[in-house]
């Protein structure tokens, strides 16, 4: 009992993010309607606080190595503080983002942001998680506030529909995935993952029982990173939910999904273990990125098409855990921090013209390069990365995944990866399509204005995506060390 | 056959023969009321296990607590006594689940080794001291978690329940 006590230490962050969120959601009260701005500037001075705890923790450390807390509960290495580094900067990007939307101006704003920041600490949780109960206790607080962010917009149906949907599905899932805790728990006796995997190790269980319990845990987390076959509710979510949320969801929790994915299935079901999960993951990832990829081309809604370009994506991602080489892990990592800034910085662009045209659909986007030439200049590029074509970082990322599936002899899978960034390249260019080389019937606004905070937002965005196409080396060399400890 | 296995036999039916009531009847009231029983019949499967503190709280929280909040909601919304409760069903698709579902579990049980603890006999005590140690000590994180999911489970319903904004006030807020 004594080291729980001292074990808070290690939990800076997390308690950062809780009094950040009982102070924001105090101050909602304080202020005024339509005056909440502040609320949304104290939860980004937390997420700036968070950085630099993590910052600390991260440097402290390089010397006491990993530490297991509470009871082996949670575990606090470089590999969670490099996904809590990402969530920092995901849940800091959205309240700027969400400071300027006309959505959710017109809702109670300022509960928007305090959720943002929940959802946040959920995330950053789940991501240090070794034991499944913590597991599930954290799914839930990122999937309960999900639902509602979701369904945010009061009045308007699509919105509700959403919430809606994600929860019926959501929890059709997690009711699935703690169905598969409860007999993993059966099998192997332990809920914390070291013990599993040395029960899985001295033979525990049998080869069927072991591989369906895998499966069964394994349909949360892919439903929460949208993966095959687990993605139907994705489109539908996004194209309803208040575009910063969509944003939010296609960026934040998804990262956390692949965080735990990647940590449950690297310990516990670690080497030496019966199931060979890898060629499982090899088809669901060809299967995620096919489907997305060849869905996507019909889509008219610019919101659905990068719902489902993030379903592609996360094939792409899958692709690294199908490598049994701590390389692709790597690659992982760096795809995803690369993947939220790009995406992040395509949903901005979907914003700021839809809080002046009220639209996202495909045939509202004619003629927008000559009316707003920074965000369609803004789109080009992050639409490129989204890609895969150099020289943004979005290459870099690509590369990095498709050279770890090469160097394992995988050709054939390499190859499918190949030809669906070329299947993807025909769907972006449309969206630059009709920006770029068709008019608008309706010449009415003969400009767009952006606001102010996104039009340095956008530019902040794109400096990266530029420079860590060029200058990859340092950030490479982060998520290695994060992988390797 | 011994008197434990009866016993069994006896709650497990309960349990299972409600429940299958629950998704079969036509009125909802009815359908809730046999939710009752089921929560009942888990009840008596935790005193079964010698999980006394777990069968009480059971009691106390679902069938005190939250059948009291579906019978109330049930009561509250409109149109209760003729919603049509009906589904399409696919034959087919239905067959394949159904079958596929119960075979597999069924062959995960029969095939799994069970890590399982034998009481060897032993007079079943009070559980209560034993969690309240482990909810303070070893489960000291989850425990604390869990509160902090709880309330921000009770904010997002107050957000999705709240009344819209510039809507005046009065009146029932679905009109």
């Amino acid at each position: 009992m004594q080291q729980n006590v001292l074990d808070i230490h290690y939990l800076i962050p997390e308690l950062i993010l809780f009094c950040t969120f009982a102070v924001m959601l105090a101050a909602d009260q304080v202020f005024k309607r339509g005056r909440k701005k502040p609320v949304a500037v104290m939860g980004i001075a937390g997420m700036g606080l968070l950085i630099v705890s993590l910052w600390q923790q991260s440097a402290g450390l390089a010397e006491t190595g990993p530490v297991y807390l509470f009871s082996r509960m949670m575990m606090v290495d470089p590999f969670s503080i490099y996904f809590k580094w990402i969530f920092a900067m995901t849940t800091m990007l959205t309240l700027i983002l969400a400071m300027r939307s006309k959505e959710i101006e017109k809702q109670n704003e300022g509960e928007f942001y305090t959720l943002i920041v929940f959802v946040c600490l959920g995330m950053s949780f789940l991501c240090s998680s070794t034991h499944l109960l913590m597991i599930f206790l954290s799914f839930e607080m990122i999937s309960i506030l999900s639902y509602v962010l979701a369904g945010y917009l009061r009045g308007d149906p699509r919105s509700s529909e959403s919430g809606i949907k994600y929860m019926i599905y959501g929890a059709f899932t997690t009711g699935i995935m703690i169905y598969g805790m409860s007999m993993l728990y059966g099998l192997t006796g332990s809920l914390e993952f070291h013990e599993i995997h040395d029960a899985l190790q001295g033979g525990r269980g049998g080869l069927v029982p072991v591989t369906v319990t895998l499966l069964m845990i394994s349909s949360g987390m892919l439903f929460k990173i949208a993966a095959a076959p687990f993605h139907m509710w994705s489109p539908d979510v996004y194209e309803g939910a208040p575009t910063v949320a969509t944003a939010f969801f296609s960026v934040g929790p998804k990262a956390a999904g692949f965080a735990v994915f990647l940590r449950f299935l690297l310990t516990a079901f670690g080497p030496d273990t019966p199931v060979d999960w890898h060629r499982i993951i090899e088809i669901l990832s060809i299967l995620t990125m096919t489907i997305g990829n060849y869905t996507a081309l019909r889509q008219e809604n610019v919101k659905r098409m990068l719902a489902y370009s993030s379903i592609a994506q996360a094939g792409y991602i899958l692709m690294g855990l199908a490598v049994l080489h701590p390389d692709g892990r790597s690659a992982i990592l760096f795809y995803l921090a690369v993947y939220m800034i790009m995406n992040m910085g395509a949903f901005l662009v979907v914003l700021a013209l839809e809080n002046t045209i009220k639209s996202a659909e495909l045939k509202d986007y004619r003629g927008i390069g000559l009316k707003s030439p920074l965000a369609a200049a803004a789109m080009v590029i992050f639409l490129i990365s989204l890609t895969g074509l150099p020289p943004t970082a979005g290459f870099v990322g690509k590369f990095l995944l498709f050279k770890a599936v090469m160097d394992q002899k995988l050709y054939v899978f390499a190859l499918i990866g190949v030809l669906n960034s070329v299947v993807s390249l025909v769907y972006y260019l449309r969206v630059v399509k009709a920006m770029y080389l068709e008019i608008s019937p309706d010449p009415a606004p003969a400009e767009i204005r952006i606001p102010f905070t996104y039009a340095v937002l956008l530019v902040i965005l794109i400096i990266p995506v530029i420079y860590l196409g060029l200058f990859f080396q340092p950030m490479y060399e982060l998520s290695i060390k994060a992988v390797f400890g | 056959m011994e008197l434990k296995e009866v016993i069994f036999i006896m709650i497990a039916l309960t349990t299972v023969v409600s429940g299958w009531l629950v998704v079969s009847l036509k009125n909802i009231i009815h359908s809730a009321f046999a939710l009752l029983v089921t929560f009942f019949g888990v009840a008596g499967l935790f005193v079964y296990l010698g999980a006394d503190f777990l069968a009480a709280t059971q009691i106390l929280i679902y069938i005190g607590g939250v059948m009291v909040l579906v019978l109330f909601a049930i009561m509250l919304s409109e149109k209760v006594y003729n919603v049509p409760l009906f589904q399409k069903s696919k034959i087919l698709p239905a067959i394949l689940v159904l079958g596929s579902i119960p075979y597999i579990l069924f062959r995960v049980i029969m095939e799994a080794s069970w890590s399982v603890r034998t009481g060897g006999g032993e007079i079943m005590g009070p559980t209560t001291e034993t969690i309240g140690r482990l909810l303070l000590g070893e489960y000291l994180l989850p425990f604390e978690v869990m509160s902090v999911l709880l309330l921000s489970a009770l904010v997002g319903s107050v957000v999705l329940i709240r009344k819209e904004v510039g809507k005046r006030r009065g009146g029932p807020s679905w009109k």
